[in-house]
């Protein structure tokens, strides 16, 4: 018995072919094992970058807010501009703000959100059904009469124009 | 057949080629496993994106079936600062709605104000829903240094975030002035008299409504009165007000009943004040033969079987000048009881 056993370990004949075999074939399973990896991880990410793209555009598509009302004063020069977030979705933050004509501009950034009763919103956005205004010192008187545009881009990217009448 | 050779080969000692065939069809099925993988990924968001899509136009298209009228708007300024808007709302739309803020802009003194505490009123209308929020229900904008001299515009937002504008009608026809003549317009339909109970009032405050008087009975007389004046200022009433009869065919018979307060339970008092601001009913009792008194009146038995004409003389000031209207038209029949 033992006999035997030496005699199978000790013959050489083709091992080289399915050691070479074994090693080729381990070595592609190996690499392909690697490349699985390397695919799934880059297909992960893939997806989460589109998973959150599409979450913030969802998001964004979820965001109403309505200009209940626009108000110009000449002393102090402000524009108080009164929102509601009638939407679906919470955390509606006011981004920056701009005030414009034909031929003037002035923007605003991250200006304070106040309850309609006067105080200051805490977190500084409007939740479903919220009400809301913002109060935009102007650097320059407008003109009587004039037509004036008002955009607010919201934290989110979400745009909403309104006008008013100065 | 292919893959019997393949395990032949391998098991005849000649693998050559095996590896690339392993390689292949791991090669494959990477390549079916991350496709597979991100193109269901990027259906399921496609169909979340068009979801949010979907819900956003449902929004926007309720937002646009939404559709709640005004009519019968008047404004008023019953307090300094106060103003009250007394409005007809019909929800005329295919959906429901909820009114959840008022705004009004003084545009006398370029001055604007909101009550959002409406909600209160449980302003939700379903389709085909009417409310009435006038007298008691009428709702209060606060306006700081606001007369009701001034002109006023305003407009309601609903949840969905529609404006509403407040459609003024015409407030004070002419002819809608007691016929033409004066601040105060009389309703000839509400007319009515009370006989006594003691000291209190019959039927308080419903009465008896005809213009058949009895005779030899202590009565008053019951008056509903709106103030429709064209400058939509108050009138104060003073004690001289009073209602007067008179007979054609009984020359110098006259009967005067001045004007009264009267408690809920229909307890005659003796006259303090009464103020009836712009568009305000108010129905006015006049039971004494004494100014500023209490003391019972009935027509005499002289005049029985007679008519005779009514007329309302009204005294006081209406803003912060005198007033004085006198509204004829009512007739009476004085029947023996």
């Amino acid at each position: 018995m033992c006999r035997r056993i030496l005699r199978f370990l000790s013959d050489k004949r083709a091992l080289s072919d399915v050691m070479s075999a074994t090693m080729l074939a381990g070595t592609v399973v190996t690499l392909s094992l690697v490349v699985f990896a390397w695919s799934q991880n880059m297909s992960s990410n893939y997806n989460y970058q589109f998973s959150q793209s599409v979450g913030v555009e969802v998001d964004r598509l979820k965001e109403k807010l309505v200009f209940e009302y626009v108000y110009y004063t000449s002393a102090p020069k402000s524009v108080s501009v009164y929102l509601l977030n009638c939407g679906t979705i919470d955390n509606v933050g006011v981004l920056s703000v701009y005030v414009s004509n034909s031929s003037w501009l002035q923007s605003f950034s991250s200006p304070s959100l106040k309850f309609l009763n006067g105080t200051t919103i805490s977190d500084q956005d409007l939740d479903r059904g919220e009400e809301g205004y913002i109060v935009l010192s102007l650097s320059t008187s407008l003109k009587d009469n004039a037509y004036y545009s008002i955009r607010i881009v919201t934290v989110r990217g979400a745009t909403f124009d309104s006008s008013f009448v100065a | 057949m292919i893959r019997a050779l393949w395990l032949k080969k391998i098991w005849r000692g000649r693998s050559k080629g095996v590896s690339s065939v392993i390689g292949t069809v791991f090669l494959i099925l990477v390549v079916f496993a991350i496709s597979t993988n991100v193109f269901l990924w990027t259906i399921s968001q496609s169909a979340t994106y068009n979801q949010a899509v979907k819900d956003a136009n449902q929004k926007n298209a309720d937002k646009l079936n939404e559709n709640i009228v005004t009519s019968n708007v008047t404004y008023t300024v019953p307090l300094p600062n106060k103003v009250k808007v007394d409005v007809k709302l019909a929800n005329t739309g295919s959906v429901s709605g909820q009114v959840i803020n008022l705004w009004v802009f003084d545009t006398t003194i370029q001055r604007y104000g909101f009550n959002n505490t409406i909600s209160s009123l449980n302003l939700n209308m379903n389709p085909g829903d009417v409310l009435y929020l006038a007298g008691s229900n009428g709702i209060i904008v606060t306006i700081e240094g606001a007369s009701s001299t001034d002109n006023f515009v305003g407009w309601f937002v609903t949840a969905r975030g529609n404006t509403i504008a407040l459609q003024v009608e015409q407030s004070v026809i002419i002819a809608n002035l007691a016929q033409g003549i004066g601040s105060i317009a009389l309703d000839f339909y509400a007319f009515r008299y009370y006989t006594y109970n003691g000291s209190k009032l019959v039927n308080y405050p419903a009465g008896t409504s005809s213009f058949n008087v009895p005779s030899r009975t202590d009565v008053a007389f019951g008056i509903v009165l709106t103030n429709l004046d064209p400058s939509k200022q108050t009138i104060t009433l003073s004690s001289y007000s009073q209602l007067w009869i008179y007979f054609p065919k009984a020359p110098g018979q006259s009967y005067v009943w001045y004007i009264v307060d009267v408690a809920p339970d229909g307890n005659v008092i003796p006259y303090s004040s009464v103020t009836i601001a712009y568009t305000q009913t108010k129905m006015l009792v006049f039971a004494s033969s004494e100014v500023g008194g209490f003391i019972k009146i009935s027509i005499g038995s002289a005049v029985e079987n007679l008519p005779c004409a009514l007329n309302l003389l009204l005294l006081g000031t209406i803003g912060t000048r005198d007033y004085g209207q006198n509204i004829p038209f009512v007739s009476l029949y004085i029947y023996k009881p």
